[in-house]
């Protein structure tokens, strides 16, 4: 492939982080599962997102053995399962994003098997065709996806690294061209939706990432409240918050319609108050 | 006794198979475990304090001998048992939980985290556990711990903490994530045992290591008895008895060795675990492995009438082995199983697990294939009696 395929693409998660350095703000990032509970649905919630202040989203592919997550997001997985979510659907929602919103970073996040089952050729070329900018995949470290990560670099999508306080700096950097668009911080231990770290622990992470990395520095995992989310971002390039926004938004659709304004505007509501804590 | 591996290679690659694909995080954990196992193997004193506790915790050696009565029809291959069923915990998990609780030991963690389908290495390991002092926390899908009761009973008796699991097949699948993300959590403390050489480079090679210990015996029991075996057969869930009785052979070309996968009721549509005949390369568990996964890479759910047989991953030295063409494999149904274990207890007094039972049903016929002169060498892998239950309700009343 060309250079040229990979000069775009590559650059919506450097141009955000550019714009927001210029705001001198903190990058506030989502996650949702695509298909839960339908395509429709999730893609109504994307852009709900981008409304009301998420500047990057984490679209996780539905797997059958999200071993990295926690009850909130397997929940979410079976659900996304259940209305035909995939790694080929939700590939597809998010051409279908792209086709109104060209500029949000996405990145997609899940597990290794859909990939290998896919083939990481073609998987990177569909995944670009369909406006992905990044990966992250929770049981791929880096010292095992040689392939993978050369797939990637020939279709401009950036494997996001996980760093945590006790990985070696050789676990979570590289020179790849495919390794890039920021450090994804994991200051506890455990998987998703558990205890929180204090927010010296989390400065303490950060600055070990800085230490070995010019990468913008995001901490996710344990981030459950507007107060907490403004003060990681008073130490981070970014703050990731997921299973708490979740839990959130499950507890208000509760059977409703997951399209409706009342839901929508509901998620809405609690999006911009993290926002606002986060931008203080 | 040393305890050396064959076919390993370096980073953990079996072929293509094998590596570590997990969180991040547990990274390092593994790379620490690494070193300490490469450490302990070489140390004289681990090997003596393992082989010792082998020889008096575990029962070894286990004995070597044949079912003459078992056979429906006469005129077939002598078929031997290897009798690790009567080990007095676990069957031969207890050989490889020895071993990794006294590496935890010997890294100063004081708890170990284990799942299981069979309830067999969740017993193994809360033994062991409880012998060395360790806390115990052991995993099982709740469906097998409604049909095997007595054993999560057993469990609870040597102060294990038993967690039952209901998320997806509620089965081993289900189990070991549980018991990964408890690990996960707590790797200062605890140490994740493998009941299985399955899961990310150095668990694949540190359990065949610990189980290799059933090959070596039996070549020495084959020598003595003076029985030069055609066929070694054994049934894979996770593989730890196929590849601790196969390690000793793979060099010997003459024999064949037969891994037996569970067919579920059989037929082409029906649930099955055959994932090394019939499975797909995929990733799972912390490894590149053979998986039952569909186009989507989504993993299947499983059947057998043995719970330590349903499984959707693999060994990836397993994997590699049928890949290569050295390991063969074969399927039984769960009435072929269950048959050849009820006839087995009726004939020769012997009352094995229905996973045995599916190696007995295809050395049956694997026997009518050769001479009386021959030798099949079966592997029992545990005792029946966890499976009473399902047993009993075939005996006509």
């Amino acid at each position: 492939m060309t250079q040229s395929a990979t000069t775009p693409k590559t650059r919506r998660i450097d141009s955000m982080f550019k714009r927001l350095k210029a705001e001198d703000k903190s990058a506030f990032v989502t996650y949702t599962v695509a298909n839960d509970p339908t395509f429709e649905a999730s893609l109504a919630l994307m852009h709900k997102f981008v409304a009301s202040g998420i500047d990057l989203i984490e679209i996780g592919h539905p797997f059958s053995d999200p071993i990295l997550d926690g009850a909130t997001i397997q929940k979410a997985n079976i659900r996304g399962l259940a209305s035909g979510g995939n790694l080929d659907r939700t590939l597809d929602l998010c051409a279908a994003f792209r086709q109104t919103d060209p500029v949000t970073p996405l990145v997609l996040m899940g597990y290794a098997n859909p990939l290998a089952v896919m083939g990481y050729e073609h998987f990177a070329q569909r995944a670009a065709a369909a406006g992905v900018d990044g990966l992250i995949a929770g049981d791929f470290p880096l010292r095992e996806a040689g392939d993978l990560l050369d797939a990637l670099a020939r279709s401009g999508i950036f494997m996001i690294p996980m760093a945590a306080p006790t990985l070696e700096a050789k676990d979570f950097t590289s020179e790849h061209p495919a390794v890039g668009g920021f450090l994804y911080c994991i200051p506890v231990v455990g998987p998703t939706g558990g205890p929180s770290a204090s927010i010296e622990a989390i400065a303490a992470g950060v600055a070990e990432c800085r230490k070995v990395s010019t990468l913008p520095v995001m901490v996710g995992f344990g981030v459950k409240t507007p107060q907490m989310a403004a003060d990681v971002g008073q130490v981070a390039d970014g703050v990731i918050v997921a299973t708490a926004l979740i839990d959130m938004f499950q507890g208000k659709l509760n059977g409703d319609d997951p399209q409706g304004s009342d839901y929508l505007d509901y998620v809405a509501a609690q999006i911009n108050q993290f926002r606002m804590a986060i931008d203080k | 006794m040393g305890i050396e591996t064959k076919n390993s290679t370096k980073n953990g690659r079996f072929g293509h198979f094998g590596g570590q694909f997990v969180a991040p995080i547990l990274l390092p954990v593994l790379d620490r475990l690494e070193a300490a196992f490469d450490d302990a193997r070489k140390d004289a004193e681990f090997r003596d304090t393992l082989n010792q506790l082998l020889h008096r915790y575990v029962g070894r050696p286990t004995p070597l001998f044949d079912i003459p009565r078992f056979a429906a029809r006469k005129g077939g291959a002598q078929i031997v048992l290897k009798r690790d069923d009567l080990t007095f915990n676990g069957g031969n998990y207890a050989n490889s939980a020895v071993g990794q609780c006294l590496l935890a030991k010997r890294m100063g963690l004081n708890a170990v985290v284990a799942d299981t389908g069979s309830g067999q290495n969740g017993i193994a390991t809360a033994a062991v556990a409880a012998r060395f002092g360790m806390k115990c926390t052991i995993y099982i899908g709740a469906s097998d711990a409604a049909r095997q009761q007595s054993t999560v009973k057993k469990m609870t008796l040597f102060g294990a903490k038993v967690q039952i699991v209901e998320d997806a097949d509620r089965a081993l699948s289900a189990a070991t994530s549980a018991a990964t993300r408890h690990w996960m959590g707590r790797s200062d403390t605890t140490t994740y045992v493998a009941g299985a050489p399955i899961g990310p480079h150095p668990y694949p090679e540190m359990v065949a290591a610990f189980q290799a210990v059933i090959g070596r015996e039996t070549r020495l029991q084959l020598i003595d008895q003076g029985l030069a075996p055609s066929i070694f057969v054994s049934a894979v869930g996770g593989g730890a008895s196929t590849i601790g009785l196969f390690s000793a052979f793979l060099d010997d070309p003459q024999v064949r060795l037969m891994a037996v996968e569970g067919a579920g009721e059989g037929g082409e549509k029906s649930a099955h675990s055959a994932r090394l005949g019939r499975g797909r390369r995929g990733i799972f568990h912390g490894a590149e492995t053979m998986v039952l996964a569909d186009a989507h890479g989504q993993i299947i759910s499983t059947s057998s009438i043995a719970p330590g047989l349903s499984y959707p991953g693999s060994s990836p030295q397993l994997a590699h082995l049928v890949e290569t063409g050295r390991i063969e494999t074969m399927e039984v149904s769960n009435a072929a199983a269950k048959a050849a274990v009820l006839r087995l207890a009726k004939r020769e007094g012997i009352l094995l697990c229905l996973e045995a039972g599916h190696a007995l049903a295809a050395a049956e016929g694997l026997a009518a294939q050769l001479s009386p002169d021959q030798t099949i060498v079966v592997m029992a892998q545990s005792s029946g009696d966890k499976d009473i239950e399902t047993l009993v309700e075939e005996i006509p009343q």
